[in-house]
């Protein structure tokens, strides 16, 4: 599990190289993820497009990288293949994040 | 030779044992979709059965077996072209009250990092049954293939 964190005009791109958010390594994640929100300043995007499958524990862990983004800053999602964008909806968790089809999109969001 | 047009679906059954170890678990689903898509089974582009089977194995790790990594999980899956039908056995401890958990969904904006589990499980299967049988967990249901 590896993440790339880029910034650019102000928007970081934080991106999840790996095929799997599992509960294999969820703890991983979370852990990565305070340290990437450390260093970060402005909106961050969490590029999930090579993630094709997360399991409850995954999902668990983006929303503690959630809470881990200091105060007044989102985390927002981009990305989501189909099983991913699944489990978003099925447990309805989509409603609390801003979403979008790609980091492009989420670039020309309030650009 | 060529065979005339796509492979029919036909039936694919797996009978496997695992550890009670997440990365267990990992390689045994991606192993799984990776044996019905080589096969070109319709269920190889069918996200659900492992969303419900990552929760349930899950589950067993977690909480059966307590984190414990030597534990067996033997899992029994018949796909055909329109349903699956799986079995699950451990030698973990019971459910509570010898009962599944009831599966509420959790609340959005509570932030919840976890009890999503049975939710999707309850949500995605039919014919959900526990059982405690000679010292085992006996988990059964069914998932019905999207047309």
């Amino acid at each position: 599990m590896e993440l790339i964190a880029e910034q650019d005009d102000g928007l970081n791109v934080v991106r999840v190289v790996a095929t799997r958010i599992d509960a294999a390594v969820a703890i991983q994640f979370k852990d990565r993820m305070r340290e990437a929100a450390a260093a970060l300043d402005g909106r961050v995007v969490l590029d999930l497009q090579q993630v094709d499958f997360i399991d409850s524990s995954g999902l668990g862990a983006i929303v503690a990288a959630m809470k881990l983004m200091p105060p007044g800053r989102k985390l927002e999602l981009a990305g989501l293949t189909a099983a991913v964008d699944k489990v978003f909806r099925m447990t309805r968790m989509d409603t609390i994040f801003a979403i979008h089809d790609s980091v492009a999109s989420a670039r020309a969001a309030h650009a | 030779m060529r065979l005339p047009g796509p492979p029919s679906p036909c039936e694919m059954r797996f009978c496997l044992a695992l550890r009670s170890r997440p990365d267990a678990v990992r390689d045994t689903l991606v192993d799984l979709r990776a044996a019905l898509q080589r096969a070109e089974h319709p269920a190889g582009s069918w996200p659900d059965w492992e969303i419900v089977l990552a929760e349930a194995l899950n589950n067993v790790v977690e909480h059966a077996y307590q984190e414990a990594p030597d534990g067996t999980i033997s899992l029994m899956l018949r796909f055909d072209a329109a349903e699956l039908e799986a079995e699950l056995r451990d030698d973990g401890h019971p459910m509570p009250d010898l009962r599944l958990p009831g599966g509420k969904r959790a609340t959005p904006e509570d932030l919840p990092e976890g009890g999503f589990g049975w939710f999707l499980i309850r949500q995605m299967t039919r014919r959900l049954d526990y059982a405690r049988i000679d010292g085992q967990n006996v988990l059964r249901f069914r998932m019905s293939m999207p047309g």
